[in-house]
C-alpha cells in the first residue's frame, strides 16, 4: 500500500509520524475501545440501576413513536423525544434486532463513537498517539463505564458520546486556545475523574456511589481528558506502546468492578407494576392453577429493586370475590425472610413463588390482586396511577 | 559456558529475570494440600497413580491402564498422549506423593514454557521484549486456567512444546543445518506425544509459519525447504510409537464418550463478551453464555498485543513477517472460538479434533505474547531513553498485575470420592463423576459399576481378573490365578465339559491376545489373537473359549502391527537424528579446523 510519505510533527515530544497515520488513529481508537463494549454483547441485559426501564421505554416509544412530544412514559423519562438513541434502537428493531439486543448495540454504538468523538476533538491540537490515549482513557473511565454498566443511562450515555462530537464541532479554535493551558492544568480534574477507580466498592458496588454525583462527575471527567494527552505528548510516550500501556492499567483498575452482573431474563414488555417513589418493581408474574373455588394457585412473581430499600415490605396476593372478601390470601416478605428487600443490592432481579388455597366456598366470580404494604404501619404502598394493588388475574 | 555468559549477559540476565517472574504464577501450587475440585485434578492423579502400578508390574510403556472403567480397563495411552504423566511418574518416583507430582508437572511446565517462549522470541525481537512476550505468555489468562481451575497436565506441558516448535521452524528455514532439523524433530516429538490434540492445532500455525518465512527469503530456499521438511519428518517419526496406533486404533474406542454428547463442540462455543469479561471462576465448561470459567483473553494482554500491531505498520523491522503473520494466527483462532465458525467446524476436517471451540485460545495466546513482545520492541529498538529501556519491565509488571487476582488455587480437603489416592478412591471417582469411565467399541453399555470395582472399592487388591461370575458353581470349571499383572494374567483351568468359556474382567481392545497352553504350561497349543476372541456382553468383555481338560490359558496385552510399526520408525528416526548431529558436528569442526589453518597462515604471511 502506497501511503503518502510527508510526516507531521503535530505536538512537542511525539514521534514524527507519517500524516496517513493521522487516519489509521482512528482504527486504534475504534480496537482499543473493543473490551470496554464487548460486556454488552451478552445475550440478555445486567443488573443496573435503571434496571429494564429503558427496554419498557423503548417498547412504549415503538409501540407508538412520537417524535415532537409525548406523554410520560412508564418512570423516570422526560416528555421529550431523544431522536438519537431513540432513532438507533427503532433501526435495529427494523433490521430484525429484539428491542434488548438494539438497546445494547445503541449502547455499543455510542461508547464507540464517544471514543471516536474524543479522538476527533484532540487529535487536531495534541497529535494522533495522544489523542489515541485520550479517547481510550475517557472509554475506560470510571463515569463512561459506571454510566453504562452500573447505572445504565442509556440516553445519557448518548449525550456522553455526543459531548465532544459537539465541542469538536464548535470548531478548532477552542482546541487553540484552551488546549495550550488546559492540558497541563487540568491534572487535577483528571485525578479527581479518577478517585473513584481507587474506591471500587463505593464507585461500582452492590449501591453504586457514582449515581450520587454522576453529573458533576461527567463534567469532571470530560474536563480532565485533555490532561491525558498533553502529558502523553508531554513526556514523550506518544508511542502506541506507552498509549496502550496506559490504556491496560485504567482499563485494569475500571473494567473489573464495573463489570456487568448479568440477567438471563427477559420481561414482558412493560412491568407489571411501579410502585412509585420505591424504586420497587414487579416486573412479571405468572399464575398456574385455576382460579376456582377449592383450587390451589401457584403465583410466580418476578421483583426488582433499583434503590437500596429501607423497608422490607411484605407482597399480599389475596383472591378477592365481586364484594371484596378475601377467599384466599398469601402475606409474606419479598425475598422472605432470608433476603428481605433490605438486602437487595440496587438493580438486583429476583424470582418467588406464592402457593394460595382458594376456599371451597368461595364464588365462581374472583380475581387476583397483588401489592406491597409495610408490616409496621400497615400501610399499602401506591402505585405509580395511584391504586394500591394490581390486578394479576380473574376469574371467570 | 563461560564465554557464553560473559558474551551473551542480556540473554542470560533477563533468562533469571523470566524465572523470578514466574514465581508467582508457582506459589498456588506451593499451598499445602491438593486443589481436588479443579476440573481434571482427580485425573492427573489417578493418570499417575495407574501408570506407576503398571510401572510395577514391569510395563515400561503401559497402554492400557487396568483399572480404569471400574476394573474393565482401558488402553488410554494408546490413544491419549503421556509425556506429561510420565513427567509426573518420574516425580513420583523421586519421592515426591501422587499430589505432590502433579503440582510438580505444573510447576516445570511454569517455568518451561516460559523459557521456550523466551527462545522463541528472543531471536525475533530480542531479549528485553521476549521477556515480556514470556511473561505474557505465562500470565495470559488462559494460561492460568489451564494450570489452576482446569488442572490440563497435558495442555499445560503441551504450551512448553509450542513454542518451540515454531522456533524450530523458525531456525531451519534462517539458518538451515541438520542441528536445527534435529531441534525442530525433538520439539515436535515432544508436543505430539504431549497431547495429540494440541498437536493437530499447532501443526497448521507452525506450517503456516514455515512457508510465510520461506516465501520472505527466496535465496537458497530448496535447503530451507529440505531442512524444514527433515525436522518434520523427524518430529513425525520419532513420536510414530504413540501417533500410528493412536491414529489406527482409536476407532476401537466409543468415541461418542471423546466427541458427543457433553463433549458435542456445538454447545461449548466462547461468547464474545467472554473474551473480555474479567470475570474468573472455578467450575466446568456449560452449554451457553452463562460460564463459570473464563475464556478471556486478557486485558493487558490484548492493549499490548495491540500495540504490537500497531508497529507492524513501519516498513523494515525484522518481526514484520511474524508480527503480521500472528497477527493473522490470533484473529483465525479467535474466529475459532466463537459460534461465527460453526461452519468451518462442521466441514473442515481436523479442526473439530479440538473437543472444545475455546480451546484454540492456546493459539491465540501463542499469537498474542509474540505480539506483545513486538509492541515492546518496538519501543526499546535502538532507543537510549531510561524510560524505553524499562519498557520491558513495565509490560511484565503490568501483564503480572493484571492476572494477580486469577493466581490461586482452591485447596480443599479430599471427599471420599476424591481421594486420598488409592483403588477404593478411584473407583468411587468414576462412579460419583462418570469419569474414567470408556468403553472400547466392543461394549453395548458402559458400566456405572461391577462386582470387581466392589471389591477394590473395599480395599482389596484383587489379583485377578477372571470374571468369577461367568464360572459355572457346579464345578464343571476350575480356575486358578497362578500370575497377575497389569498386561497379562496366567490361569491355570480344568474344563470338565467341552464348551466351556473363561470370561475376563477386561474390555476386548486390539492387542489382546490368549495363549492356551497344556496343564504344564510348557506346550502351546493354540495362539488365539483378538479377532479370533470371543467377547461377552454387555461390557464387550475378552472371553477365552477353553478346549476340554486341563492348560494354562495366558491372556496378554501385546503389540499389534500398527504399534510395532510405529516403534520401529521411531528407532529409525532416532537413528536418523544421531546420524545428523553426528555429520552436523563433524561438519562443523572441519570448518573449524579450515579456519583456523587459514588464520595461521595469515599469521605467517604476515
Amino acid at each position: 500500500m502506497a501511503f503518502p510519505s510527508r510526516t507531521v510533527k503535530v505536538s512537542k515530544g511525539e514521534r514524527e509520524v507519517p500524516s496517513w497515520m493521522t487516519w489509521v488513529g482512528w482504527g486504534w481508537v475504534f480496537l482499543g475501545v473493543v473490551p470496554a463494549w464487548a460486556l454488552l454483547t451478552y445475550p440478555g441485559w445486567w443488573v443496573t440501576t435503571e434496571g429494564y426501564f429503558p427496554y419498557f421505554n423503548a417498547q412504549a416509544w415503538l409501540a407508538a413513536p412520537r417524535w415532537v412530544w409525548r406523554p410520560p412514559y412508564i418512570m423516570a423519562d422526560m416528555p421529550v423525544p431523544w431522536p438519537l438513541p431513540e432513532g438507533v434502537v427503532m433501526l435495529g428493531v427494523w433490521s430484525g434486532l429484539d428491542v434488548l439486543t438494539a438497546l445494547r448495540w445503541s449502547l455499543v454504538i455510542a461508547l464507540v463513537g464517544g471514543a471516536l468523538g474524543v479522538y476527533a476533538l484532540l487529535r487536531p491540537v495534541a497529535g494522533v498517539w495522544p489523542a489515541v490515549a485520550a479517547a481510550l482513557v475517557w472509554a475506560y473511565a470510571p463515569y463512561t463505564l459506571g454510566l453504562v454498566y452500573r447505572l445504565g443511562h442509556v440516553r445519557e450515555v448518548w449525550v456522553w458520546a455526543c459531548v465532544p462530537w459537539v465541542l469538536a464541532a464548535l470548531g478548532r479554535g477552542w482546541g487553540r486556545t484552551i488546549w495550550p493551558r488546559g492540558g497541563a492544568w487540568s491534572w487535577p480534574l483528571t485525578l479527581a475523574a479518577w478517585a473513584p477507580a481507587l474506591f471500587p466498592e463505593w464507585a461500582f458496588g452492590p449501591t453504586p456511589g457514582l449515581h450520587l454525583l454522576s453529573p458533576w462527575w461527567g463534567g469532571v471527567t470530560l474536563a480532565g481528558v485533555p490532561f491525558i494527552a498533553w502529558a502523553v505528548a508531554r513526556l514523550g510516550m506518544a508511542v502506541p506502546f506507552y498509549v496502550f500501556t496506559l490504556t491496560a492499567a485504567a482499563a485494569l483498575l475500571v473494567v473489573p468492578p464495573a463489570r456487568p452482573t448479568y440477567l438471563a431474563y427477559t420481561p414482558p414488555p412493560e412491568p407489571v407494576a411501579v410502585f412509585q417513589g420505591q424504586g420497587v418493581i414487579l416486573l412479571e408474574v405468572q399464575v398456574d392453577g385455576r382460579l376456582a373455588p377449592g383450587e390451589k394457585v401457584r403465583v410466580s412473581a418476578y421483583w426488582q429493586v433499583l434503590r437500596a430499600q429501607k423497608v422490607n415490605w411484605t407482597v399480599f396476593t389475596q383472591v378477592l370475590g365481586p364484594d371484596n372478601r378475601i377467599w384466599g390470601q398469601f402475606d409474606g416478605p419479598v425475598g422472605g425472610v432470608t433476603m428481605p428487600l433490605s438486602r437487595w443490592a440496587e438493580g438486583e432481579m429476583r424470582g418467588e413463588v406464592y402457593q394460595l388455597d382458594i376456599a371451597t366456598e368461595a364464588p365462581r366470580s374472583l380475581r387476583l390482586i397483588m401489592g406491597l404494604y409495610n408490616r409496621d404501619t400497615m400501610q399499602r404502598l401506591p402505585l405509580l396511577d395511584g391504586r394500591d394493588h394490581v390486578v394479576v388475574a380473574t376469574a371467570p | 559456558m563461560w564465554w557464553w555468559l560473559r558474551h551473551r549477559k542480556a540473554t542470560w540476565g533477563y533468562g533469571v529475570l523470566l524465572v523470578v517472574a514466574c514465581v508467582p504464577a508457582i506459589l498456588p501450587f506451593l499451598t499445602p494440600g491438593y486443589f481436588w475440585n479443579a476440573n481434571d485434578a482427580r485425573h492427573d492423579v489417578y493418570f499417575i497413580f495407574e501408570y506407576v502400578r503398571a510401572l510395577r508390574d514391569g510395563d515400561w510403556y503401559p497402554r492400557w491402564l487396568p483399572d480404569m472403567t471400574f476394573g474393565l480397563g482401558y488402553p488410554l495411552f494408546n490413544i491419549y498422549a503421556p509425556f506429561a504423566v510420565q513427567v509426573g511418574v518420574g516425580l513420583y518416583l523421586l519421592g515426591w506423593s501422587f499430589t505432590q507430582a502433579v503440582e510438580g508437572v505444573f510447576i516445570l511446565s511454569v517455568f518451561f514454557s516460559a523459557l521456550a517462549m523466551y527462545g522463541f522470541l528472543r531471536g525475533v525481537v530480542g531479549e528485553g521484549a521476549a521477556f515480556t512476550g514470556a511473561v505474557a505468555y505465562v500470565y495470559a489468562p488462559y494460561h492460568l486456567l489451564d494450570l489452576y481451575q482446569r488442572a490440563a497436565m497435558a495442555e499445560s506441558v503441551a504450551l512448553v512444546w509450542m513454542p518451540l516448535v515454531l522456533w524450530g521452524v523458525r531456525a531451519c528455514v534462517e539458518r538451515p543445518s541438520a542441528i536445527r532439523a534435529a531441534g525442530l524433530g525433538l520439539a515436535y516429538a515432544g508436543l505430539m506425544v504431549t497431547s495429540n490434540l494440541v498437536a493437530v492445532l499447532v501443526t497448521p500455525v507452525a506450517l503456516g509459519y514455515g512457508v510465510v518465512l520461506l516465501l520472505n527469503r527466496r535465496r537458497r530456499m530448496w535447503q530451507r525447504l529440505l531442512t524444514a521438511g527433515l525436522g518434520a519428518a523427524m518430529g513425525m517419526g520419532l513420536s510414530a510409537w504413540f501417533w500410528l496406533p493412536a491414529l489406527l486404533e482409536f476407532r476401537y474406542v466409543n468415541q461418542t464418550q471423546w466427541y458427543g454428547g457433553y463433549y458435542d463442540y456445538r454447545q461449548h462455543f466462547v461468547y464474545f463478551f467472554q473474551l473480555f469479561s474479567p470475570h474468573w471462576g472455578s467450575g466446568i465448561s456449560v452449554p451457553g453464555p452463562d460460564d463459570v470459567i473464563s475464556y478471556q483473553v486478557g486485558l493487558v494482554p490484548y492493549f499490548l498485543a495491540l500495540a504490537g500491531g500497531s508497529a507492524l505498520l513501519r516498513r523494515g523491522s525484522r518481526w514484520r513477517v511474524t508480527g503480521i503473520y500472528m497477527s493473522g494466527v490470533a484473529l483465525t483462532a479467535l474466529f475459532l472460538t466463537t459460534a461465527a465458525s460453526a461452519e468451518v467446524w462442521a466441514t473442515v476436517p481436523g479442526v473439530a479434533f479440538a473437543q472444545f471451540p475455546w480451546r484454540y485460545l492456546m493459539v491465540v495466546i501463542l499469537a498474542v505474547a509474540t505480539l506483545v513482545a513486538i509492541g515492546v520492541a518496538d519501543v526499546t529498538n535502538g532507543q537510549g531513553r531510561w524510560l524505553h529501556r524499562v519498557a520491558p519491565l513495565v509490560g511484565a509488571v503490568l501483564l503480572i498485575l493484571g492476572s494477580a487476582s486469577y493466581l490461586h488455587v482452591e485447596v480443599v480437603t479430599p471427599l471420599p470420592e476424591q481421594g486420598p489416592p488409592g483403588l477404593p478412591a478411584l473407583m468411587r471417582f468414576q462412579a460419583s463423576e462418570d469419569e474414567m469411565t470408556g468403553v472400547t467399541v466392543f461394549a453395548k453399555a458402559v458400566p456405572r459399576w461391577t462386582g470387581l470395582a466392589e471389591l477394590l472399592a473395599r480395599g482389596q487388591d484383587v489379583r485377578t481378573r477372571v470374571d468369577y461370575t461367568y464360572v459355572p458353581e457346579d464345578g464343571s470349571l476350575i480356575v486358578k490365578t497362578l500370575r497377575y499383572r497389569s498386561s497379562e494374567e496366567v490361569v491355570w483351568v480344568e474344563a470338565k465339559r467341552p464348551g466351556l468359556r473363561l470370561v475376563f474382567n477386561l474390555q476386548m481392545y486390539p492387542g489382546w491376545t490368549a495363549y492356551i497352553y497344556d496343564e504344564t504350561g510348557t506346550q502351546l497349543r493354540q495362539v488365539l489373537p483378538w479377532t479370533a476372541l470371543e467377547i461377552t456382553d454387555p461390557y464387550g468383555q475378552v472371553t477365552v473359549p477353553l478346549p476340554e481338560g486341563r492348560s494354562v490359558v495366558v491372556v496378554r496385552f501385546e503389540d499389534t502391527p500398527p504399534r510395532r510399526a510405529g516403534r520401529y520408525i521411531a528407532y529409525v528416526s532416532l537413528a536418523a537424528l544421531v546420524l545428523s548431529v553426528l555429520l552436523e558436528g563433524v561438519r562443523r569442526g572441519r570448518r573449524s579446523l579450515r579456519g583456523r589453518d587459514r588464520s595461521s597462515v595469515r599469521e605467517w604471511g604476515t
